[in-house]
């Protein structure tokens, strides 16, 4: 992909896409850097990487609209935990590049400014996982019944990494439930296809965000979401996946 | 009709829907005959639009308007200074204030709210329309809204 200018970005928080309202994001990732020097090291210090960690902070324009992003995120929300998926090139289509996982809210400033600025947003947030970067399975849609997301092509986890998935319901309403299943293949017809990975049913009058772990390992490079839904429900869902 | 011309169209309801209505001419785009006293609404210089205020499809745009006050000078200079002067002002009792009657949100025919804002306003602005002499003044307008 050539350079891309960050327009259509999708950032959702937990059960809200903050998209409209945010505009500007900063994800930085780190490592902990640790002494290791001996008598051996020759004169010079030595580190190793240890811990990793990651921080998510966004900024725009406050609204406090039913569900805007200042109803929904203020001083109340500090501290909570949430799945955040942030999709730079809109994340509207399979196999659109996602960076996700959990964090926590560590800061908010909603709303700010001077007197006559346009209110300002602002939030920021601490991982208490790991982040993932990964692909769009099911892209970000309002569905009533159940949807076999398009095949994508992404490496397996090795024996030391495992396969993570999230979940966004950003709305939901009706009766029933869904329940999110990730499965792969070693070839891209799907031929064989094993489950990885069941999450936790959704009801389909509770939004909600599963960040689900499976210790997986393969070589499959291949895989597909499956929502099934039962019931009448009205749920609209993203389902990412990546491998951490 | 289009998002932009609806917005000027709503705004200059807005001032219809003002006491202001009667006393100034209120149009919402540039027309062939614009009697004086009147109030137009037009695009801001320099910067008009800013499409991409957020991320998304349905990101915030901001839009710069400009309500520009127009009053002839009659017998005097100073009538026409005096009677300007009363369209620039602000408070409670302010009957014939511009910046008053655009404090608060617009609705566009569809439903959709805009957020409006007036700025700080320079200083008052002497020269000829046609063939009268006029004082003028410029009120920065700032609309925000989401894209469809």
């Amino acid at each position: 992909m050539p350079a891309f200018v960050l327009t259509n970005t999708s950032i959702i928080v937990g059960t809200t896409d903050i998209s409209q309202f945010t505009g500007t994001f900063t994800p930085t990732s780190t490592v902990a850097m640790q002494p290791a020097t001996t008598f051996g090291s020759g004169g010079f210090e030595q580190r190793l990487p240890g811990l990793k960690s990651f921080t998510e902070s966004f900024s725009g324009l406050a609204a406090y609209s039913a569900g805007e992003v200042t109803a929904v995120f203020n001083a109340a929300q500090v501290g909570s935990q949430q799945l955040v998926t942030v999709a730079p090139t809109g994340g509207l289509v399979a196999a659109d590049p996602v960076s996700f996982g959990r964090f926590i809210i560590d800061g908010i400033q909603a709303p700010g400014g001077n007197v006559g600025d346009v209110a300002s947003f602002a939030m920021s947030m601490t991982s208490d996982t790991a982040t993932v970067e990964g692909i769009v399975a099911s892209p970000l849609a309002l569905r009533t019944t159940t949807f076999v997301a398009p095949i994508v092509a992404h490496v397996g986890p090795t024996a030391a990494q495992s396969l993570y998935v999230g979940l966004n319901v950003t709305a939901a309403t009706g009766v029933g439930t869904m329940v999110v299943t990730v499965q792969s293949a070693t070839l891209v017809g799907f031929g064989s296809p094993t489950l990885r990975a069941t999450l936790p049913a959704t009801t389909a009058a509770t939004a909600g965000w599963p960040f689900f772990v499976a210790p997986v390992t393969t070589t499959d490079g291949f895989y597909r979401a499956t929502l099934t839904q039962t019931g009448a429900g009205n749920i609209t869902s993203q389902v990412v996946i990546g491998v951490a | 009709m289009s998002v932009l011309a609806e917005i000027r169209v709503a705004v200059a309801d807005m001032l219809r829907d003002s006491s202001l209505d009667g006393q100034i001419n209120i149009l919402s785009h540039v027309v062939g005959d614009m009697p004086l006293p009147h109030v137009v609404i037009v695009p801001a210089e320099g910067k008009y639009i800013d499409y991409h205020g957020t991320f998304g499809p349905t990101c915030n745009m901001t839009i710069r308007l400009v309500a520009r006050v127009v009053y002839p000078i009659g017998g005097s200079a100073e009538s026409g200074d005096i009677a300007l002067d009363g369209f620039l002002s602000s408070g409670t009792t302010e009957t014939l204030s511009v910046v008053d009657a655009l404090a608060g949100d617009g609705v566009l025919p569809d439903g959709r709210a805009f957020t409006l804002h007036a700025a700080d306003v320079d200083n008052h602005l002497y020269g000829q329309l046609g063939t009268e002499s006029t004082v003028s003044a410029e009120i920065p307008l700032l609309v925000q809204i989401y894209r469809s």
